[in-house]
């Protein structure tokens, strides 16, 4: 059986008012009957609930000062010009033609094109793309980004003209990030890589185009000793 | 949600979405009936509905963020102008709930009618205001929306305004 002192005044409330749950309902009702205090504590608030009932209950009291009855009028006009009278409401259906429509689909347009226009900005550019075979390295330096382009030319005739070009920034760069990690990475085209490494037992880098793990075209750069650049073909 | 100003609907307290001039006719008796419990004075009463409505229309009016529940924030709204004003005119209140007392001479026991008066008048005004939204018909959780105070504390408090209601009829 529940022990009474288990059993707060809010629950005992809760009960009187019809606001408990059904399962603690079946078990306070039970405690209830039990106990002869738990009762006597229940009864003040049915006594209660009762006399407010009787004294408090909710009426709808129509308006009967002027006062009031004035600003009810108003509400009840300004209700009613809300609302669209049928007949009314359909002569009012919009054109598809109309002002509105063309307005919201020009505004429609002018942002798409914003929004194309600025999604521009963070396009980059693709590597060895299309006709336009474009090798982009990017560097920290002065000239932030350089570019080399081999239009319709394969790598090893992009190859050469870096071999043509020593002690340029890009040749001493890509020297500089090879001395660093001893192998450059760079992406070509949409699946190829262009793989540079140093090699530790002469002065040459050797650059490898790859799809995966295949090698597709391979070259050798070696600096000689008067400090010329010459390219190998494998 | 967050509120939103110039809108056309509102949510109601039992959560039906209504014109908010719609919702508000349908609530002034409503709120009329409160505020007489309050005021025990029908005049008065319908003052400050009167005050309470203009008020939220003037809100309105200046595009001011509409309530979540339109009728909770009128109840609440109610209540805090009376208590100011009660405050405020303490003593002259005072003199119109004497003169008032017979306008709910429908009340079932005038006896007791006169008796939980008398009750209710010595407590504290958030008491009474709860002790009226209950016999009003209020819920816990509509009590605690209207009054902004937590379910638990509208429980607690309520409990403990009904035993001293119990303990001072009981005299």
């Amino acid at each position: 059986m529940t022990d009474q002192s288990d059993i707060s005044d809010e629950t005992l409330m809760a009960l009187a008012d019809g606001a408990l749950p059904e399962l603690e309902r079946v078990r306070t009702e039970a405690a209830i009957k039990a106990s002869v205090d738990l009762n006597a504590r229940y009864q003040v608030f049915v006594r209660t609930r009762d006399a407010l009932k009787n004294e408090f209950a909710a009426r709808e009291l129509n308006p009967e000062t002027d006062k009031l009855r004035d600003l009810v009028g108003q509400i009840k006009k300004s209700a009613a010009t809300n609302v669209l009278p049928f007949e009314d409401r359909k002569t009012r259906r919009v054109s598809p033609l109309s002002f509105r429509n063309i307005t919201a689909i020009a505004a429609t347009l002018v942002i798409g094109v914003m929004i194309g226009v600025y999604a521009d900005q963070f396009q980059t550019t693709p590597v060895g793309k299309g006709h336009d075979k474009r090798m982009v390295l990017s560097f920290s330096g002065d000239k932030a980004e350089m570019a080399l382009t081999s239009r319709g030319s394969t790598l090893m005739e992009t190859l050469r003209q870096i071999g043509k070009a020593p002690g340029t920034e890009i040749f001493n760069e890509l020297q500089a990030k090879l001395s660093e990690n001893g192998i450059a990475q760079l992406p070509f085209d949409d699946d190829q890589i262009l793989l540079i490494r140093s090699l530790s037992d002469s002065d040459c880098i050797e650059i490898s185009l790859q799809r995966g793990e295949a090698i597709i075209d391979q070259t050798r750069l070696c600096r000689a000793a008067d400090g010329t650049i010459s390219a190998n073909e494998e | 949600m967050a509120p939103r100003a110039n809108r056309r609907t509102i949510v109601g307290m039992h959560g039906r979405k209504q014109s908010i001039n719609q919702l508000l006719l349908t609530l002034i008796p409503k709120l009329t009936s409160f505020a007489l419990s309050l005021s025990r004075d029908r005049t008065l009463a319908e003052d400050l509905v009167h005050d309470v409505i203009s008020g939220f229309l003037e809100r309105q009016k200046r595009g001011d963020e509409m309530p979540e529940n339109l009728e909770a924030w009128l109840i609440r709204a109610t209540r805090n102008r009376f208590i100011d004003q009660h405050r405020q005119q303490r003593r002259r209140q005072t003199e119109t709930i004497e003169e008032a007392q017979h306008v709910q001479a429908e009340a079932d026991d005038p006896v007791l009618r006169t008796t939980i008066e008398r009750c209710l008048g010595a407590r504290p005004e958030e008491e009474r205001c709860l002790l009226i939204s209950c016999g009003q018909g209020f819920s816990y959780a509509e009590m605690s929306e209207a009054f902004d105070i937590p379910m638990g504390t509208v429980m607690s408090r309520l409990a403990r305004a009904r035993k001293h209601l119990a303990e001072c009829l009981d005299q």
